[in-house]
């Protein structure tokens, strides 16, 4: 069966306000990592719970709630979401609470809001959706087994409309601990190419980014998500990609756009590095994580600028990283992967 | 479409009232608890409540399972002891040798250990790997690393019916085809986290816990995991082994009523248990033993009470909360009662509802509350809700295939 994206709405580091599928402008940190741009909540959250929220619900609720506008529907038949760390502010804000209070006078709202289904949940009472509630929460897995999940459910016939996103926070705490372990790198990210980048760590990023994926295409239909594979540390990134391809009939010169999830961590690229100047050298290239950082769901940044690439029809020329991009989009491959041991592919094609 | 049964082929548990299944069994027939004075966990509240704990240290559950490294939290370690054992009770030498996942929950993940040195971590470098075992895929790869699974491999958290949703899910996967045999459930260990959590929301009994009775006063805590090892109809018949019973049903729904309260008209958990039933295409007067969520808050029993009156009317079926043995394990507590269910099935016996003394006065619901043996057990529904509206229910049946 087909399955269409017909609505998504992204949050990142990227000014996602405009009209463009991208902004003219490429927003580049000067920092080392990518904080969010955070849209106005107010338009769908109330100002009280704007007040009481952690940044990972905010971010997630406002981009679902934006997602199912885009797709011109008011419900969805089931909530599936991913999400790596979770409500991590919330949790270092109870778990200081019981240091700091010797586990004495706490207050609750951190505790409630801490738990790693809050996001769906928080959108399943906004949009009173009582059907299928799902939450992923394996690493670099997370937003591709939640879509994975989705796919499952359209397939199934138990939904129509599945509202489907992935979500990570960056707080100050994760990232002075990200850094004391190592994973971070000491300069500021500059706007280089991250595929070419020679010294350890990444650029911590964050955002949320949501997708209405139907059974139908309707006038608001982005792209057909055509496949989705989860591969855990594969021997061969290169002949997996192969074997996936295959399966949906394609041969490399097929996709006019890998989109490249390179994380600019010399010690974790060597498959990427082995993929992108072997197996897929002849394809156009952009390294998606130079625009959002390195987080645990950044497939759900790379699978919104997909879906918009294929919907425009167009790919800013300042965005690629090598190759040109035809003139017509047919096809859009995501490779992305989390600190080489979680990989995933995920096929975009036009409608 | 043409859908293969689902065949449950192994199981495997620890939890407060055993280390493994022959174990779960003797203190179920006993009816007797594992909850008492807390003993492991590092809290001030230890002498004020009681909790469904272990009675393991981090070394002894390293040593039990023969592996020693930091890197494994307790969380990991619980859910490393039950998947082994029902991956062995499957009899599955070659792990590889079919499609096989593995589908496991938590809540707390590494909480367990970054609660102990979160403010050392800002300081020194003697537990940054704390780091890396705090979120909540990290006990679901040692598991896999321990058992050797690739083919695929998540983890759902979806707060108390966490398991429940790993079981369905894996379900769904062979269903689909994307799975021969896949080892689901969850694992969550005991933490000063969710106690203080639990705590401060007010719904935790300081005494031991009494489901569904009208004095009921809230839950107590409990720690284990559970897996069981789920296999396709084509995969049974190849092996010629013998199951232990079949998924029948199994139905997701949201409450969407509060985040961490369930509606008082139990909306959610009337939807989980109607599509459990649809799945499973079965009436309601098929199911002869219900082992409920039944955690013994005020909230939760009178929602599911309502439900079960909305779904079986005034004929409810035998039914019992098994959380006074083990406490509210939260992610595998799904899993936990997955294999108490089972062991129902197998050797016809409904576990009685532990601490009940008084009905209900919205309901005349009474649980069972005296060991029941001899039962004819055909079918069993487990309910499982959480924070955030998640309920779930699965149902199983006695089958051979």
């Amino acid at each position: 069966m087909n399955i269409y994206i017909n609505g998504t709405a992204v949050i990142s580091a990227q000014n996602h306000l405009g009209e463009e599928a991208f902004p003219k402008t490429v927003h580049v940190p000067f920092d080392d990592h990518f904080r969010a741009q955070e849209p106005s909540y107010k338009e769908h959250i109330a100002p009280n719970m704007i007040r009481r929220m952690g940044r990972a619900i905010k971010m997630g609720v406002s981009a679902a709630l934006r997602t199912l506008e885009d797709a011109g529907i008011s419900e969805a038949d089931a909530v599936v979401c991913g999400t790596g760390i979770g409500c991590f502010e919330d949790s270092e804000k109870f778990l200081l609470s019981i240091i700091d209070h010797q586990e004495n006078l706490l207050t609750p709202t951190a505790f409630i809001q801490s738990t790693h289904n809050t996001v769906g949940a928080q959108i399943a009472l906004l949009i009173k959706c009582h059907q299928y509630n799902m939450t992923y929460v394996q690493r670099g897995f997370s937003f591709e087994s939640a879509l994975l999940d989705a796919m499952l459910l359209l397939a199934e016939g138990e939904a129509k409309h599945v509202l489907t996103g992935g979500i990570d926070e960056l707080t100050p705490g994760y990232l002075t601990l990200q850094k004391r372990a190592g994973y971070i790198k000491s300069s500021a990210y500059t706007g280089e190419r991250l595929r070419d980048d020679p010294t350890p760590g990444h650029y911590l990023g964050e955002g949320a980014g949501f997708f209405v994926l139907s059974s139908l295409q309707t006038t608001a239909t982005y792209a057909r998500l055509q496949a989705v594979t989860l591969l855990h540390n594969p021997a061969s990134l290169a002949l997996a990609v192969n074997a996936f391809l295959q399966e949906q009939g394609l041969e490399p010169a097929a996709i006019s756009l890998v989109l490249t999830g390179h994380s600019g961590d010399v010690r974790y690229e060597s498959q990427m590095q082995a993929l992108q100047l072997g197996y897929l050298n002849g394809c156009p290239q952009l390294d998606f994580k130079q625009y959002c950082g390195e987080y645990m769901t950044s497939g759900s940044f790379a699978l919104w600028l997909a879906a918009s690439l294929l919907k425009t029809n167009s790919a800013p020329p300042a965005l690629i990283s090598s190759g040109t991009v035809p003139t017509n989009i047919a096809h859009v491959l995501i490779v992305n992967h989390f600190r080489d041991d979680d990989y995933s592919l995920i096929l975009v094609s036009r409608c | 479409m043409m859908q293969t049964r689902v065949f449950i082929t192994g199981s495997g548990i620890i939890s407060a009232i055993g280390q493994n299944v022959d174990e779960t069994l003797s203190s179920l027939r006993a009816c007797r608890t594992g909850i008492r004075k807390i003993k492991h966990l590092q809290t001030v509240h230890r002498d004020e409540f009681v909790a469904g704990e272990i009675d393991l240290s981090l070394d002894e559950l390293m040593h039990k399972l023969g592996v020693y490294s930091e890197s494994y939290t307790r969380g990991s370690l619980l859910g490393m002891i039950a998947a082994r054992e029902a991956v062995t009770s499957a009899g599955l030498k070659d792990i590889n040798e079919a499609r096989t996942g593995l589908i496991s929950s938590t809540s707390v993940a590494g909480m367990t250990r970054t609660e102990r040195y979160y403010k050392e971590l800002f300081e020194n470098t003697k537990h940054l790997g704390c780091i890396d075992t705090h979120d909540c895929g990290d006990s679901t790869l040692h598991i896999a690393a321990d058992l050797g699974i690739t083919c695929f491999i998540t983890t759902i958290s979806t707060a108390c019916s966490s398991a429940a949703n790993a079981i369905m899910l894996g379900a769904r996967m062979i269903k689909s085809g994307k799975l021969d045999r896949v080892v689901v459930g969850g694992t969550d260990a005991l933490s000063k986290f969710t106690l203080n959590g639990f705590h401060t929301l007010m719904i935790l009994d300081r005494e031991w816990c009494s489901p569904f009775d009208d004095q009921r006063r809230g839950l107590n805590l409990g720690e284990g995991a559970a897996y069981l090892v789920l296999e396709s109809e084509a995969e049974v018949k190849r092996s010629g082994k013998p199951v232990l019973a079949e998924l029948r049903g199994y139905g997701n729904a949201n409450d969407a009523f509060h985040q961490t309260a369930s509606s008082p008209e139990g909306f959610g958990a009337t939807l989980a248990i109607r599509k459990a039933l649809a799945v499973a295409a079965m009436e309601p007067s098929e199911v002869d033993y219900i082992n409920a969520h039944g955690t013994g808050t005020p909230n939760n029993d009178l929602s599911e009470g309502t439900a079960l009156i909305k779904v079986f009317g005034d004929r409810a079926p035998l039914f019992s909360s098994t959380k006074a043995y083990t406490g509210h394990t939260l992610a595998p507590a799904a899993g936990i009662e997955a294999v108490i269910s089972l062991l129902s099935l197998k050797h016809n016996v409904v576990f009685p509802n532990l601490n009940y003394q008084n009905p209900m006065k919205e309901f005349s619901l009474v649980p069972v509350t005296g060991l029941l043996e001899g039962v004819k057990l055909d079918t069993i529904l487990s309910n499982s809700f959480g924070f955030g509206g998640n309920c779930s229910s699965l149902i199983f049946s006695k089958a051979s295939a």
